[in-house]
């Protein structure tokens, strides 16, 4: 009998088919493993199991009964919870205080019942294997293995019966990940169930008892594990057969060195170290750098472009000696940085688009301070005509346009800066799919004009379409440089998700 | 234009709500005691909120870009207590002597400026805090350098440089009005105008772009430090007198009328007309309640109310424009 069952659930998000008509469904006491490319809908089917997010249609029974979940406090009720990457707890609370968080047990309804907090609290960590962390120490202070425990104590105490974990492996140590494992499986044991989101198939072939398998918002394979399964399978499922090439290129000529980047090494939010990396950027060429999501693009582009702490190596440019440290220095260098997050990073919401793509160039529109109106708005209808935006859109405030056109008045402020380098991360995320082709049409003509494009991106199509060599980093470094022809999509996924030997690694 | 669109065209503005109050207020003062219509009326008016205004000129640049400066009306008791000390110090008033006078305290009040801007720009502070807690400071060290007590000896030349009428119109208030214009001139005219507008919008937009947001902070900070110096100098000429007392409270008036006029708390969109109506709707409350006999005690509750209702106003009124 099946604790959950969706049937045929269907999901837009404006023109997009996120999941089409999707089956899912699961049993008490076992562990399923989710898998497909990124966007491929893994996120969309656990928001609407947890509440977050209500499907177009479809029927969702929960213990046999068809529930509506809208929201995440009824989904939790029903024993639904999530474990996302961000664990959602209080760094600055103690550890006790963060199992419970506004649902402390109560003595006569408005006094905390301290004592059978406490017994509860010692009880569920051992429950999860974590009788050695300390009730009162304040969870900012502990290791990213024992946070994830107490995430789970949390939802165990808040009544979950079954436990959605998304890459929960992706920041712990190979001894961590066993305990999370024993961890699991005694929650199958107690007859709950877990849902486990990994791009590490290795793991997921260790502890799953069935997969099911999404690949552009379809459910594509639903198989029970066995000896027989292996990598190759699930990969195989995964990116299917039907590559259609979305970006047409051109291909450019390679240039001189623009940019070296050498030995570079940061960390990621959760603290940990990536690299050394090494590679460089030449004129004319857009190089594409792809891997899974999570494996530390964004803190790459960061780094380069002084966003974020780096712990060692350089950025150099050839044409000065100069060492890129801070934005400032980035945006004086010619280096034009496109974030990922273009509402929180890249525009001024409220601002009119013009005054949005002016923003890093006002001294050279202006005279004596004063910003020369009639000029700005030439230089707006020149590159509005260039990157084929409405003129009207100038005017408009940025947050008010699709998420192409904000991606026009970004790279427009770019361009408008003189940018020698363009670094853009995840150009195309959230851009519809006429628009995603001209982005990388212009992309083409960037690169073409001599600059050196540097593209960073989780869809491996868009890589594979666009760029003239290619880089893959991976959980192991960076693996690469690959020419434009050289790797195909299976031979992609093959490296990312670490399945081909020999993975011409430098 | 037809009188449709002209209403329209009022309806728009983001100060139309205190604008409108500041007509209706004068009608029905005007019909209710012809004093309100005379002219030494207005001159007593325009005094009263000449300083106000000087302050929420800085406030509104501030604000816009998103940070705010609690501390303008300390600024102004120390500027004013250092300015009468320096005239004590000198044996005879000279022009020179005024004009040095002058020029200290626009430095004294910029330099106050430029503390709290580094603090909060390269510390990372939160200005709210910050610049109470310099409010304090300011104010403690205005204290200390009169012995805590009005300083008299304003040189004369000085006091006559702020005091006195153009055209039967109080210079001071001439020079508030310069300085406004100056101000909106700033805020929707120049480079510095625009990145105090995008940095209020978004701030790490601003940082991500590659613009050095902490010298454009420091610099907010210091021309409304600035400001403050020279609205030191006026209440100095004004009063004959320095006092460590004074400017309590102003810069509560000052983000008051700022945020009555219609600029974003928020930050990333500000109004200097808007501060100016502001501060004239706000200079004729107080007037009004004087002129027609409310008792002192009711008057503050009373213009608490005021400000109450039009910043829930403004509120309102932006709520669908600002959706964002």
């Amino acid at each position: 009998m099946p604790v959950i069952e969706m049937n045929r659930l269907t999901k837009r998000f404006g023109g997009i088919l996120a999941l089409d008509s999707v089956d899912f469904s699961l049993e008490a006491g076992e562990i399923v493993g989710l898998l497909g490319e990124n966007g491929a809908g893994k996120s969309t089917l656990m928001r609407i199991l947890s509440g977050a997010e209500t499907p177009d249609s479809g029927e969702i029974r929960v213990n046999e009964q068809v529930e509506t979940l809208d929201n995440p406090d009824y989904a939790l009720r029903l024993g639904i919870g999530m474990i996302p990457q961000e664990l959602l707890l209080v760094n600055e609370m103690t550890v006790e205080e963060n199992l419970f968080l506004g649902r402390e047990p109560r003595l006569a309804t408005v006094l905390v019942d301290h004592g059978r907090m406490r017994s509860l609290s010692l009880e569920t960590l051992i429950q999860v294997g974590g009788e050695e962390i300390d009730l009162d120490a304040e969870v900012g202070t502990l290791s990213k293995a024992d946070q994830q425990l107490i995430a789970i104590a949390r939802r165990i105490i808040q009544g979950g019966r079954i436990f959605v974990m998304d890459e929960p492996t992706s920041a712990l140590t190979e001894k961590e990940t066993n305990h999370l494992f024993s961890v699991m499986r005694r929650l199958r044991s107690e007859g709950r169930t877990v849902v486990f989101i990994s791009h590490r198939l290795e793991e997921v072939l260790e502890i799953c008892d069935r997969f099911f398998v999404l690949r552009d918002g379809r459910m594509v394979a639903s198989l029970e594990n066995g000896s027989s399964v292996t990598k190759a399978d699930l990969v195989r499922h995964m990116i299917g057969s039907d590559v259609r090439d979305e970006y047409p290129h051109e291909g450019s000529t390679q240039g001189a060195d623009l940019m070296t980047v050498t030995d570079l090494t940061f960390a990621n939010n959760q603290g940990r170290v990536i690299g050394p990396i090494t590679f460089s950027l030449h004129t004319g060429e857009i190089l594409g750098i792809t891997g899974l999501v999570g494996v530390g693009k964004t803190e790459l582009a960061q780094t380069i472009v002084g966003l974020r702490h780096r712990r060692s190596g350089s950025v150099q440019l050839a044409d000065t000696a100069r060492h890129v440290r801070t934005p400032v220095d980035a945006n004086r260098s010619g280096i034009g940085y496109v974030s990922e997050d273009r509402r929180g990073e890249g525009l001024v919401l409220g601002l009119q688009s013009l005054r949005n793509m002016t923003l890093t160039i006002l001294r050279s529109i202006s005279r004596f301070l004063t910003i020369r109106r009639g000029q700005e708005r030439e230089l707006g209808d020149e590159y509005a005509k260039r990157l084929n935006m409405k003129p009207e859109y100038l005017t408009l405030a940025a947050g008010k346009l699709s998420g192409g056109n904000q991606q026009k008045v970004v790279l427009s402020r770019r361009l408008m800066g003189d940018s020698s380098i363009l670094i853009l991360d995840e150009p195309t995320k959230g851009i519809d799919v006429g628009a995603k082709s001209e982005i990388a049409r212009l992309l083409g003509d960037f690169a073409r004009e001599g600059r050196g494009v540097l593209v960073l991106s989780s869809e491996p199509r868009e890589i594979l379409g666009v760029s003239d060599r290619i880089l893959v980093l991976t959980d192991d470094g960076i693996h690469g440089p690959f020419q434009r022809g050289d790797l195909d999509y299976g031979r992609l996924m093959a490296i990312e998700f670490g399945t081909q030997e020999d993975s011409d690694d430098r | 234009m037809t009188g449709e669109q002209v209403l329209r065209r009022f309806r728009g503005l983001p100060y139309a709500g205190p604008a409108g109050a500041v007509l209706v207020l004068a009608i029905v003062l005007g019909l209710m005691t012809p004093r309100f219509l005379d002219m030494n009326n207005f001159v007593n008016i325009a005094n009263q909120i000449t300083v106000n205004i000087i302050l929420a000129v800085g406030m509104t640049i501030l604000i816009t870009s998103g940070g705010i400066d609690l501390s303008v009306g300390a600024n102004i008791a120390l500027t004013g207590v250092i300015v009468a000390q320096f005239f004590r110090g000198m044996p005879e008033a000279t022009a020179g002597g005024a004009l040095v006078g002058i020029g200290i305290g626009i430095l004294v009040g910029a330099v106050l400026g430029l503390f709290n801007g580094l603090i909060v720009a390269y510390l990372n502070a939160p200005p709210f805090i910050t610049t109470l807690g310099t409010m304090s400071v300011f104010r403690g060290l205005a204290l200390v350098f009169s012995g805590g007590r009005p300083l008299m000896g304003i040189n004369p030349l000085f006091v006559g440089s702020f005091t006195g009428f153009i055209a039967g119109i109080p210079k001071q208030f001439l020079i508030a009005l310069l300085v406004a214009g100056l101000g909106g001139y700033l805020l929707n005219r120049t480079t510095i105008g625009r990145v105090a507008t995008a940095m209020g919008g978004n701030e790490r937009c601003t940082v991500v772009s590659g613009l050095p947001t902490k010298r454009y902070k420091v610099l907010f900070y210091m021309i409304t430090g600035g400001l403050a110096g020279i609205g030191a100098l006026m209440l100095t000429a004004m009063m004959a007198v320095a006092e460590p007392i004074a400017g309590t409270f102003y810069e509560l008036d000052a983000v008051a009328v700022v945020v009555i006029g219609g600029t974003s708390l928020m930050g990333g969109f500000g109004t200097m007309a808007g501060t100016i109506v502001g501060a004239i709707l706000l200079g004729i409350v107080r007037n009004g309640l004087n002129l027609v006999g409310v008792p002192a005690n009711y008057q503050q509750l009373i213009v608490g109310l005021i400000i109450m209702f039009a910043v829930i106003g403004v509120g309102r009124g932006k709520g669908v424009a600002n959706e964002r």
